[in-house]
């Protein structure tokens, strides 16, 4: 498995020096020979699949067979020491013998190992990612419920959470209220039952997509309409959206019901800002960079430190305000 | 290097300046406890007040309340880690290069920073220990509350008529969502939607279930903290240095035995937290008889996580 | 603010006047009475009889609602 690696690094190493050979060289000087170092061979592009982010020159099955390899010799070498290992351990095992061999196979940087971690958190771990995670007509946990699609029971919540009134909500649905809410305990349950997060994973895709359903469009809280500027704004503009979060977090600190603070001072209900952070929650993993996240969560903290003091000034300041070092 | 800071030298300025550190560091946090302190005095009667005077069924305006008591804590708490931040562990890093050279400057650079990091942990957890008074103070009464909802059942379950021919229509068990019941009469379908205090027995019963359950899982921690101690016991036996062959013997003997010990209090904290855990779903399907099926699924899911991760 | 206790008991008079005086999200819970009702065909008049399931009328075929009960909690499949 590491021939081809080696043997596409050594081609593109002849194919360097071929080109370095028939350079002209500059004029020497009239004193001593200068000493040409050999220029460093440019390591190779490595071209990754779109959907498992895996280097296209190996195969999954030559890099699982190279991670066993690695694993079965360490519980190997642990049980000629006396030591047997939990299933904790071996766990433990796969999960850094793949980062290792992913790392030495694709020269990948931290963001991208995580970004290939994510997108394969399924095979990997067993457990769903948003963003990369596909719904399976055949699976048990995603068969409807009173003909009620997870689609349409995320949709529901949204419209419930937008403030839109249940008995219209069923009535667009074609459905009463007892069969709505036995959907709502149930598909609550099928989350509980599922180990992999797959339901509440794909809940939360589809929440972030609620906004689109055919039979559910058109109904719309009272007000909506006023909040839409600012929710395209926080849709379209992070810096916008770590700001009210930060908000956000900073009214319900002083006392303040901070969704009703929100929909009070832009006009946007908890429902859509949470279909939003779906939205962002999605993206980011999809698009995995630590450098940006950081700024983020330290623009968010920044903003939530000015409206701290926003709402500190309205009660008359803190209690220890006056406490200095 | 060791003697770079020999006996007569002065010492460096920021000597002086860690020692003033040092001094400011205890009073300002003894100054910002007083004030946590005082607050969370005054706030335990207030909030347990607003919670009997809240009458939203959700209890909001005291939970309103606490959040903003527990942000002037977060404030206070915040404070603290800036001013660390710069003063003390800032502090260490901008004078540590220099002071690795002289065994006395080190000891006390770093002796500085122990003490102040232990005071800061000692602030934490008093402030832990308010958030958890605090926190109590909100604590329901879930035996109370689930004799109302079946008391309630109790009262009304014979009071329904049908709609279509006025038969008597018996409430035949506890429902928590809106269900269709037949007239034994006409067989029309009615439609029964709970009260309030039936819809929030879903919501109550998990809470209950934990509650009736909770000296079990307290044995599994219990077995833990067990385990915990022996390994503690364990770590100071080795690291403590044998004044002869005898005395190191006998140590290795005892912790032979801690050993023995520890394993076996790892596998009964495993059998006390698995006996927890059953215990707790089949209070629950008590409580919720209708979600038993969902639940066992559940439980299975749980029981494979736990076994899993230990 | 001094370490004075009138302060902390100032403070949380006004936090419980703050806290009292918002409106939660959602509005306040309307608290409900347990109660029953019938629905009866707004085609033809009839009431819904158990037989006949609840998705369609039994004697017009009007369509009370457009999906088709499965097992659930409460409610079991409905035979077609």
């Amino acid at each position: 498995m590491f021939k081809k690696l080696l043997n596409s690094v050594l081609g593109g190493l002849e194919e360097v020096k071929d080109q370095v050979s028939r350079q002209v060289a500059p004029p020497a000087p009239a004193s001593a020979p200068r000493y040409e170092p050999e220029p460093e061979p440019e390591a190779p592009e490595v071209e990754f699949d779109p959907e498992t982010l895996h280097g296209t020159h190996y195969s999954i099955e030559e890099f699982d067979a190279a991670v066993e390899y690695k694993v079965q010799a360490w519980i190997a070498q642990e049980a000629a020491e006396g030591t047997t290992l939990g299933q904790k351990d071996v766990d433990n095992l796969y999960f850094n013998f793949r980062r290792d061999v992913y790392r030495a196979w694709t020269g990948a940087d931290n963001d991208q190992m995580i970004q290939w971690e994510l997108a394969n958190s399924m095979l990997h771990r067993g457990t769903a990612t948003s963003g990369f995670t596909k719904d399976d007509p055949e699976s048990p946990l995603l068969q409807p419920i009173h003909g009620l699609s997870l689609k349409d029971y995320a949709a529901i919540t949204l419209k419930i959470s937008q403030g839109v009134d249940v008995g219209a909500i069923c009535q667009a649905m074609g459905i009463e209220p007892a069969i709505w809410e036995e959907c709502n305990v149930l598909w609550c349950k099928r989350m509980q039952e599922d180990a992999s997060f797959t339901v509440q994973t794909l809940f939360g895709q589809y929440f972030s997509e609620g906004v689109s359903h055919p039979k559910l469009a058109a109904l719309q809280a009272g007000g909506a309409s006023a909040g839409n500027a600012n929710l395209e704004r926080l849709r379209s503009d992070r810096y916008f959206y770590e700001e009210l979060c930060g908000a956000r977090q900073a009214a319900y600190e002083y006392g303040l019901d901070g969704a009703q603070w929100i929909l009070e001072n832009f006009a946007i209900s908890l429902g859509d800002f949470q279909a939003v952070a779906m939205e962002h929650l999605t993206l980011q993993n999809q698009n995995w960079n630590s450098e940006e996240m950081t700024r983020y969560m330290d623009y968010q903290q920044e903003k939530q430190k000015e409206y701290a003091a926003k709402f500190a000034a309205e009660q008359g300041g803190n209690i220890a305000d006056d406490v200095t070092f | 290097m060791a003697g770079l800071f020999s006996r007569g030298a002065a010492a460096p300025v920021w000597v002086a300046e860690m020692e003033e550190n040092r001094q400011r560091w205890f009073a300002f946090i003894e100054k910002l406890e007083a004030r946590m302190d005082g607050l969370c005095t005054a706030a335990l009667p207030e909030l347990q007040q607003v919670l009997a005077e809240d009458e939203d069924a959700y209890k909001r305006t005291f939970l309103r309340m606490l959040a903003g008591i527990k942000g002037q804590l977060e404030n206070i708490r915040e404070k603290i880690r800036e001013v660390g931040e710069e003063k003390v562990r800032d502090f260490f890093s901008c004078h540590i290069d220099e002071a690795w050279g002289s065994d006395d400057l080190r000891q006390r650079l770093y002796a500085f920073r122990e003490v102040c990091t232990g005071r800061e942990n000692a602030f934490e957890e008093r402030h832990a220990a308010w958030l958890a008074r605090l926190e109590k103070t909100g604590k329901r009464d879930l035996e109370a509350e689930y004799r109302s909802i079946l008391d309630e059942h109790a009262a009304l379950r014979d009071s329904f008529c049908c709609r279509q021919c006025g038969a008597p229509v018996v409430v035949d068990k506890l429902y928590f969502i809106t269900s269709y019941l037949v007239c034994s009469h006409c067989r029309t379908q009615n439609t029964f939607e709970p009260g309030s205090k039936a819809r929030g027995l879903e919501g109550l019963a998990r809470e209950l279930a934990e509650a009736r359950t909770e000296h079990l899982l307290a044995a599994s921690e219990a077995e833990r903290q067990r385990d915990q101690d022996l390994y503690l016991k364990i770590h100071e036996n080795r690291a403590r240095a044998a004044d002869s062959p005898a005395t190191a013997a006998s140590r290795k003997a005892q912790n032979e035995v801690w050993q023995k010990e520890r394993a076996a209090t790892v596998l009964n904290a495993h059998a006390a937290y698995e006996t927890y855990l059953r215990a707790m779903f089949d209070e629950w399907n008590s409580i919720v008889p209708d979600l038993a099926e969902h639940n066992e699924r559940f439980y299975q899911r749980m029981l494979e996580d736990y076994r899993r991760s230990r | 603010m001094s370490d004075s206790p009138e302060k902390p008991l100032a403070f949380l008079r006004q936090l419980r006047q703050k806290a009292a005086s918002q409106t939660p999200y959602g509005g306040a819970a309307q608290e409900q009475s347990p109660r029953i009702s019938a629905i009866t065909c707004p085609n033809c008049g009839a009431p819904r009889a158990k037989e006949d399931g609840l998705v369609r009328c039994a004697y017009c075929e009007h369509a009370f609602m457009s999906v088709a009960i499965g097992d659930g909690l409460h409610l079991k499949k409905q035979a077609d």
